[in-house]
């Protein structure tokens, strides 16, 4: 199994490199110079505008450029913000943790919300409770996630007064739950559709069919036998949902207002700070990577015909 | 053919409808200004109310629907045109040419979708032709992921190596036995998409990245109407009901298509 | 007393469609019976009948010793199966929750059947996995089902089955995936047990040979009818119906010199 996710974690290593490669070549492409952004709404005389593309090194040639950068990526130097001169590296190291706590918390609520929510579609299968869930999810398959985040704010925060409008405000719990909810509701909308899937099949199988013969209990038998062999298809889509909300972060970090690095994507798209764009998506590309590789190696934890058959062929 | 389907068509087709006929109106401008009427709530000169700089929501609305109908639809249009056939050729011949697609597509999904189309805004700028570019070139390899599994499903199949043997050139065994048997998952796929790139041109637009101001979409819709929405919250409700109506018609078909067309994923 | 008594079961799928048609059967108490019959005549339906888990609806009367099984409530049905009413499916690969080992599954059925607490029913369970051949049980407790072969799911399914000491044992199809030889031995631990155990036997198959080693009853099935039926030597031997000798002319003998 180890093996395995060696081999699995060397690969994504070439595909990286393709994003770095390409990322690079295409924000070779962005119109107006760079070297401006530096001096704001200031007109640069020839001699400093020409100092700053120096320092940048932006009179090199692209091939220069992009081997120097790779060499500083292979010791974990990002470059340097065009437009604050502070390095990309603690520019992320700023504003990842608090992205990652809102996915993390996100992520439970989507847990909480679809799991049950599909389990009970699916004993209730044709029921009102599986077509009430059904509409729900569909509206919220079918909303951009910073709608779902105006909505709330709106809500919540505006006319309710339960729940702050936004910002990090003391860094408290509280702070957290709106942004977090709003992505995990969206993300549970697919969920649940899938965990009602997943279960519906293994409710069907004959060890299902077995543990009913036995006479054991509903809830052991829903819970113990049926979930538990639903959770590989439900944990993939866990995984693919990080991407999911890597893209959702952008916009409800924006929407509210959160210190984290959608947000701060956000600013450096506007600015067309290069270095802060490539490092950015870079990271979150790799995190994206990573969670999925992480998600491989859960599934053989769930499932032992995928853990133990790398490891050993067993006697019959 | 299943309520959900037609439920999706009934929508997609009243929205098209709606958007074709709005042009057809003299009075209809999405850009003009009711100097008389800023942020007015409901009423009978202005159904859904008018925004901030007193434009009519509902005629802004159903214009913003053609963007986003005419982006979404030659977008997924052109994932198609590039995803499908560098699929099957991949799937098809395999060896290198499949090794090179294939790296390719991991590479393109090793970036999640929206970060992806946000990163790319900054090099192309705002517009709709940008979009489309953007949309085009960030979806094709999920549709040439599709395609080639499909095809290396079908080509595998024991007829279809018989086919082969006898001569059969590559282009007859694709017409006659791959794309047969793949279309239907690649049409589901591409119906859902178009659902994907409607929500994916709202992101970029409120965020500023996709259609620049003042032109019609709901994205900016939303953007402006959230500097006023604490007291006009119609000016957010209504384009906010079209996104999902849109998005929701067109997922309620690509269900309806895979149920009537016996897809299993 | 009987331990099972059906009269004209009638059971009809989801869509209406008649699966059984007015099957009688009785298993006297302590009795074995064979329910043979080709694939899809009816003989898994009724025994999901008398389980009480057809889903389908179901007409006639069904008597266990003396309960009316066609009136229980759900929850009365789930105090008899695995109890006194066993089912041991068909297929015992598949009727194994893969993600569960051997002895969790054992304990399973001891702890909510027998009442045993965790640790007891663990240490039943190992040693049942003894009883049926799977040793050392201790060691065999930690296995998952995709690690055992075809006979040794079959022994895990019969140590379910018997654990809780069954009145009446509905096997189906046993031993049909396994090789004459592991079969051989399988069923003679079947005999055994059901020599120690005293519950009656209700046997699905198609394997002529089986029903001779085990019953002294055959019923016969044909598309959802019972055709023939009495006690084995008779019906083997002068067979009333076409189809029957048809069945037997065609059956299998188990292993070589116990042909019909």
């Amino acid at each position: 199994m180890l093996g395995y996710f060696w081999r699995r974690l060397l690969w994504t290593m070439p595909v990286l490199l393709g994003v770095t490669v390409l990322l690079f070549l295409l924000l070779q492409v962005i119109p107006g110079d760079p070297a401006l952004s530096r001096f704001g709404d200031r007109l640069p005389s020839e001699q400093s505008l020409r100092n700053v593309q120096e320092q940048l090194r932006l009179t090199e040639s692209v091939y220069t450029q992009f081997t120097s950068y790779l060499g500083g990526l292979i010791r974990g130097d990002l470059g340097t913000s065009y437009v604050t001169g502070e390095p990309v590296r603690e520019i992320i190291a700023r504003t990842l943790p608090p992205s990652l706590r809102l996915a993390f918390l996100a992520i439970v609520i989507e847990l909480l919300i679809a799991v049950p929510a599909g389990v009970l579609a699916a004993i209730k299968r044709d029921t009102w409770i599986d077509r009430f869930s059904f509409v729900i999810a569909a509206i919220l398959v079918a909303m951009p996630v910073f709608l779902l985040g105006l909505l709330f704010q709106l809500f919540f925060a505006i006319r309710l007064h339960w729940l702050p409008v936004g910002g990090l405000g003391d860094g408290s719990f509280i702070y957290h739950l709106m942004p977090a909810a709003v992505m995990g509701l969206i993300a549970a909308a697919y969920l649940s559709r899938v965990t009602q899937s997943a279960m519906l099949e293994v409710l069907d199988s004959d060890y299902v069919l077995a543990a009913r013969a036995d006479g054991l209990p509903a809830g052991r038998i829903v819970f113990h036998y049926a979930l538990r062999n639903a959770w590989p298809p439900i944990l993939a889509l866990v995984g693919l949902h990080f991407g999911l909300l890597i893209g959702s972060a952008i916009a409800t970090e924006y929407v509210f207002d959160w210190p984290g690095l959608g947000h701060r994507l956000y600013i450096a798209v506007g600015q067309r700070d290069r270095p802060l764009i490539i490092g950015a998506t870079l990271t979150l590309s790799f995190l994206f990577v990573l969670v999925n590789l992480g998600v491989d190696l859960i599934q053989g934890l769930i499932n032992p015909k995928v853990r133990l058959s790398r490891r050993s062929e067993i006697d019959v | 053919m299943s309520n959900t389907l037609k439920l999706g068509i009934l929508i997609i087709g009243l929205l098209i409808l709606a958007a074709v006929l709005v042009g057809l109106f003299d009075g209809a401008d999405p850009v003009a200004q009711d100097q008389q009427a800023f942020l007015e709530a409901p009423s009978a000169d202005h159904w859904l109310g008018t925004d901030r700089l007193g434009r009519d929501i509902l005629v802004r609305l159903l214009f913003a629907g053609r963007t986003s109908l005419t982006v979404s639809l030659t977008a997924v249009t052109a994932m198609v045109l590039i995803g499908l056939p560098l699929g099957l050729v991949a799937g098809y011949f395999g060896g290198w040419v499949d090794n090179v697609v294939s790296r390719l597509i991991d590479i393109f999904l090793a970036f999640p979708f929206i970060l992806g189309a946000v990163a790319l805004m900054a090099v192309f700028g705002p517009g709709l032709w940008n979009i489309f570019l953007v949309m085009a070139l960030l979806g094709w390899p999920q549709i040439a992921r599709l395609a080639r599994a499909g095809v290396i499903d079908e080509v595998t199949k024991d007829y279809v190596a018989a086919v082969k043997v006898a001569g059969a050139t590559p282009w007859y065994v694709m017409r006659r036995h791959v794309l047969p048997g793949i279309s239907g998952p690649v049409i589901v796929f591409a119906v859902m998409g178009v659902g994907t790139v409607i929500l994916a041109e709202a992101t970029l637009s409120f965020l500023g990245f996709g259609m620049p101001a003042p032109q019609p979409s709901w994205g900016l819709m939303i953007s402006d109407a959230r500097l006023v929405y604490a007291t006009a919250p119609w000016a957010l409700i209504a384009p906010g009901v079209a996104i999902i109506l849109a998005c929701l018609g067109f997922n309620l078909i690509g269900e309806g298509l895979r149920d009537l067309l016996d897809i299993h994923e | 007393m009987s331990d099972l008594a059906l009269k004209e079961i009638t059971l009809r799928g989801a869509g209406g469609q008649v699966i059984v048609d007015q099957a009688d059967l009785v298993v006297e108490s302590g009795e074995s019976v064979a329910l043979i019959g080709e694939s899809g005549a009816g003989k898994t339906s009724l025994a999901l009948a008398i389980m009480g888990l057809w889903p389908g609806t179901s007409e006639g009367a069904m008597l266990f010793r003396d309960r009316r099984l066609d009136s229980t409530s759900e929850a009365d049905y789930r105090a008899l199966r695995g109890r006194e009413l066993v089912y041991m499916p068909q297929d015992p690969a598949a009727a194994l929750s893969p993600t569960m080992t051997v002895g969790a599954a054992l304990s399973d059925v001891l702890r909510f059947r027998a009442g045993l607490n965790r640790t007891a029913a663990r240490e039943s369970a190992i040693s049942w996995l003894d009883r049926v051949g799977l040793s050392p049980g201790r060691e065999m407790a930690g296995r998952y089902p995709y690690q055992l072969s075809g006979g040794m799911a079959q022994r895990v399914l019969m140590a379910k089955a018997l654990a809780c000491e069954p009145q009446l044992l509905i096997a189906d199809e046993p031993f049909s995936s396994l090789d004459p030889d592991t079969a051989f031995d399988q069923i003679a631990l079947l005999q055994e047990l059901q020599v120690e155990g005293r519950f009656s036997l209700l046997l699905i198959t198609h394997d002529l040979g089986l029903a001779r080693r085990l019953a002294t009853k055959v019923v016969v099935m044909r598309s959802g009818r019972v055709v023939e039926s009495g006690p084995l030597a008779a019906v083997f031997n002068q067979p009333k119906e076409q189809y029957t000798a048809e069945l037997i002319a065609a059956g299998l003998p188990l292993s070589p010199g116990e042909g019909v």
